[in-house]
């Protein structure tokens, strides 16, 4: 679905993506990690078109540094890291905006809205103004917002793709799982995800491919298994980390159920030491 | 979704598209209608500048006046008449609205737009020359006189202006040192404003005797503090109400704290002559006064 | 920030679906509905007491000689212009005020800020002083109307020109615009002060009046010169609004929404450099309407440009006709440059805006 060959990235005169090769297929969710300044967000403006770049990048067989901006908003949505508003928008009107150049012209508008409202658990908050929300709130709407984008994640045949970058950052914990279902099972019914996330045991739980990033440039790509090594990890991180076990010393940590989680997400529960 | 492009030949287009409407508007002749009542039958007189106003009451007819313009505050009966604005900033229906069927109007009227739209009413307007001559005045006196059916009324008022003005100016023969004069129209922000040749101050100056003494250029311009001091007038003239300081006891304050007009002749000596604008500048019927005027305040101590 | 509700608990107390269509529809009819009484209510009243309603049936039954040769110019070319050039100005203005707001995603910029105002300046200005000599073969060629036409070709140059500033590499800097928006305002105030050094009395006061804007040179001409370029703007004008909406959260994510970002802020600039160019050519520096109009539609129907444009259309005519009124009836049968009654009511509202917002967000 998406295949992305000898990225490079100059921002002025400094290098900063050298030469990155990454694919990501459909009904994968595939997670971008790494330490801060590690390219993360550049490689993912690259492959959503937001910045130039050097190299090839190909969404369904689309060269996207060619293709008119109708074309790729009929393919993917894009969720940035922080948005701000200078006018009132109600909610609704935020997430109307993700239908702008109206994809599909039988859509049912309100319906719509309201369906991706109540998948990021804000049904009902479409009269409620957007600058009064708060952080969290404000992050869910515009994943609803692109969500309505591009809701079918197989459309016409062609799998569609969702660009996350740190979708969960402000949200609490129930929230974050949920956003997290979202996109699994976006990948599950055909579509591509493609997200950049912090945490690394949401990542490990949710994730089809992970590819680790060190000063750009791709350190490992593969399963998660394979590539949330002890060895990867404090050789990026630079910071020593245990992995499928509770470190020496630690006697005290909280982990979300998640497979319980997933069954209702009426009460989640967590797993507390002790 | 289809991109508009606006090209450059677009935008050229736009602008050709434009003149050539312009053009177009332009071209077309004026509807005119044939003109209405004759002037001397004129009996709702719209007097637009200072002068013309004065003329008007000096030949008494103020009685067939409906309304004047902003400047026309001689004689203070005149206050009493609807104001159309100022001469420059004539608004259409506003001086339609005092039903006039004669417009006299002094020279430098406008907008020019507005000007055109009366005039294809069928009102008669007639223009005025300002020209700041004494032959100016006559013709004014003229034209006027004769508008409003009272040519034997012009040729009267016409000689006693002639006469005031040749009296005002005996007794400049006797005369053996002209007075540099120097009029200042403004000193705002302590920038000082003055007349060069070919302006109505000058003009006024020579004829009462004295020596318009900037004549480096025409019009009124701001000169510089060195030029005041390199001018050295003996006496300045202005307007009533300008370079005033409030305080009554010295009215010359502001001109005595001035860096260069203090070091002048005139504000050491206190030769400083103020007269109303109109009065002064307007080249009407009271001409011969203020030649008067001016010329005793240069030379009335001199006798 | 508010805090916010946990969202599985208790829903908010409004249970609006925060769709303003409909209001803004309703609006939107009301607002045509006002327009057309206010632009009759213009046409009906003036300083002369000529009634419209005569004037026009004995036009149309052909009984010309019903009426006087003044009355006929009273209301045919002197009101019905009026009013027509007013109104397209108010639309123009409030539209290109919106459209600039939403461009710049700052509710304070106005229509000027592409650098139109300060070019149509200096352009009237040139031809106010040097019509006379040295530019008099040029004043020539378009008769009284030399300097609207001035004034118009003064917006257009400086609008290309901060945009050629602004744009490198095919990209727009908005950021760019409002600096060297600056730069070029400063540049032209500094020609426009020298003109104004060599400017005689007359001119002066021409200049004066000038600045502070009027409608009352409205002719047929100047009606018939501006409509082909006011009109289809306001026309097309609701076609930016998708672009406009998508703007709002920022340019990233308008392109991602599918706008084509670059090509839509050029169009928006030539748009708004035309209208603004044109309705500042005919009556001169007419401030607050592009600020005020679009803000007050904002508070009421929403920012969805869709709904928002055509209001500011409809809601900008109506207070430039009100504005007209009083500008020719306070002090008949003189008049106030209509400039002076917009900023007398704007300059205030537009405090009042500086002051709400202060508590609610960063601009």
């Amino acid at each position: 679905m998406l295949t992305a060959k000898n990225i490079h990235v100059r921002l002025g005169k400094t290098e900063i993506l050298h030469g990155i090769d990454i694919a990501a297929s459909q009904d994968h969710f595939t997670v971008i990690i790494g330490p801060n300044g590690s390219g993360k967000t550049t490689l993912l403006r690259a492959l959503t078109g937001e910045i130039g770049f050097d190299g090839d990048v190909h969404l369904n067989g689309v060269n996207i540094a060619s293709a008119r901006p109708v074309e790729l908003a009929s393919l993917r949505g894009v969720l940035p890291q922080a948005a701000n508003l200078s006018f009132p928008f109600t909610v609704h009107e935020v997430v109307r905006l993700g239908l702008t150049t109206g994809v599909q012209t039988d859509t049912d508008v309100p319906g719509r809205i309201g369906q991706a409202l109540a998948a990021v658990d804000m049904g009902g908050f479409g009269g409620r103004l957007y600058q009064e929300l708060s952080g969290g709130e404000q992050q869910r709407v515009q994943l609803a917002r692109v969500l309505a984008q591009v809701w079918e994640p197989v459309f016409e045949g062609l799998p569609r793709c969702l660009f996350l970058d740190e979708p969960i950052s402000s949200l609490d914990i129930k929230h974050q799982l949920q956003i997290m279902q979202i996109a699994r099972r976006y990948a599950d019914a055909g579509g591509g995800v493609v997200a950049i996330l912090h945490d690394l045991n949401l990542t490990a739980h949710y994730a089809d491919h992970v590819v680790l990033m060190s000063q750009g440039r791709v350190h490992a790509s593969g399963a998660p298994k394979e590539v949330l090594t002890p060895e990867n990890l404090e050789t990026v991180y630079g910071c020593p980390m245990a992995v499928g076990q509770v470190p020496p010393g630690m006697d005290f940590f909280v982990l979300p159920l998640i497979d319980a989680a997933r069954r209702g997400l009426a009460s989640p529960k967590l797993a507390v030491s002790n | 979704m289809r991109h508009v492009k606006m090209t450059k030949s677009c935008r050229l287009e736009c602008r050709f598209l434009l003149q050539s409407v312009l053009a177009a508007m332009i071209a077309l002749p004026l509807v005119s209608f044939p003109a209405h009542a004759e002037g001397a039958s004129a009996q709702r007189v719209l007097a637009i500048g200072g002068a013309v106003t004065e003329i008007v009451y000096a030949l008494g007819q103020q009685d067939r006046l409906v309304g004047r313009d902003s400047t026309s505050n001689h004689p203070p009966e005149a206050a009493a008449l609807p104001s159309v604005g100022y001469i420059r900033a004539l608004s259409p229906e506003g001086v339609l609205s005092v039903k006039p069927d004669l417009i006299l109007a002094r020279e430098n009227n406008g907008p020019p737009e507005a000007v055109e739209v009366l005039k294809s009413t069928g009102v008669r307007w007639v223009d005025v020359p300002d020209d700041f001559t004494l032959e100016g005045i006559d013709e004014n006196i003229t034209i006027i006189a004769k508008e409003l059916g009272v040519p034997d009324k012009g040729e009267a008022l016409k000689k006693k202006v002639a006469v005031d003005i040749a009296k005002a100016r005996a007794r400049l023969a006797s005369i053996e040192r002209k007075h540099k004069v120097m009029f200042v129209l403004a000193l705002t922000d302590d920038k000082v404003n003055t007349a060069g040749t070919n302006t109505a101050a000058s003009n006024i100056i020579e004829l009462a005797g004295g020596d318009n003494v900037i004549t480096e250029f025409s019009g009124y311009k701001q000169i510089s503090n060195e030029a005041v001091i390199e001018a050295a007038p003996d006496i300045i003239v202005m307007m009533n109400g300008r370079g005033e300081s409030a305080d009554h006891d010295s009215p010359n304050a502001l001109l005595e704290a001035h860096p260069a007009l203090s070091q002048t002749p005139a504000v050491k000596n206190g030769n400083i002559i103020r007269m109303d604008g109109l009065l002064l500048l307007g080249f009407g019927p009271r001409t011969g006064e203020a030649i008067s005027k001016l010329a005793e305040a240069f030379y009335g101590h001199e006798h | 920030m508010s805090i916010s509700l946990n969202a599985a608990a208790v829903p908010p107390a409004d249970m609006q679906s925060g769709d303003r269509t409909v209001f803004a529809r309703r609006t939107i009819a009301l607002l045509t509905i006002v327009l057309l009484i206010t632009a009759l209510l213009s046409l009906a009243s003036g300083a002369t007491d000529t009634s419209a309603v005569s004037v026009v049936w004995a036009l149309i039954s052909g009984q010309d000689d019903l009426i006087s040769a003044v009355e006929r110019v009273v209301i045919l070319d002197i009101r019905m212009p009026r009013t027509l050039l007013g109104m397209m100005i108010g639309a123009s203005l409030a539209v290109s005020g919106a459209t600039m707001q939403g461009l710049f995603r700052n509710p304070l910029a106005d229509p000027g800020i592409v650098g139109v105002s300060a070019g149509a300046g200096l352009g009237a200005v040139s031809f106010i002083v040097l019509g006379g000599s040295v530019l008099a073969p040029v004043a020539a060629l378009f008769g009284i109307y030399h300097v609207p036409f001035a004034a118009f070709l003064g917006g257009l140059v400086f609008t290309f020109a901060l945009y050629r500033i602004s744009t490198s590499n095919g990209r727009t800097s908005v950021a760019t615009m409002l600096l060297a928006g600056i730069a070029l305002g400063a540049m032209a105030g500094a020609f426009t002060g020298l003109l104004i050094f060599w400017a005689d009395d007359n001119q002066l006061r021409d200049l004066t009046f000038w600045g502070l804007g009027s409608v009352a040179g409205a002719t047929w001409p100047k009606v018939l010169a501006v409509a082909p370029i006011i009109l289809p703007i306001l026309f097309f004008a609701p076609f930016m609004a998708r672009g406009l909406n998508a703007m709002t959260l920022g340019e990233a994510t308008a392109q991602h929404l599918g706008i084509h970002v670059q090509i839509f802020k050029r169009v928006a600039i030539v748009m708004v450099a035309a209208a603004t160019g044109a309705s500042v050519a005919v009556s001169g520096g007419i401030g607050f309407v592009g600020i005020v109009v679009p803000h007050l539609l904002r508070l009421s129907i929403g920012p969805d440009h869709r709904y928002l444009l055509p209001a500011c259309a409809l809601l900008g005519a109506i207070m430039l006709l009100f504005a007209d009124a009083i500008a020719r009836q306070i002090v008949a049968p003189a008049e106030l440059p209509i400039g002076i009654v917009t900023a007398t009511v704007g300059a205030p509202f537009f405090l009042w805006i500086l002051l709400r917002r202060r508590g609610l967000m960063d601009i």
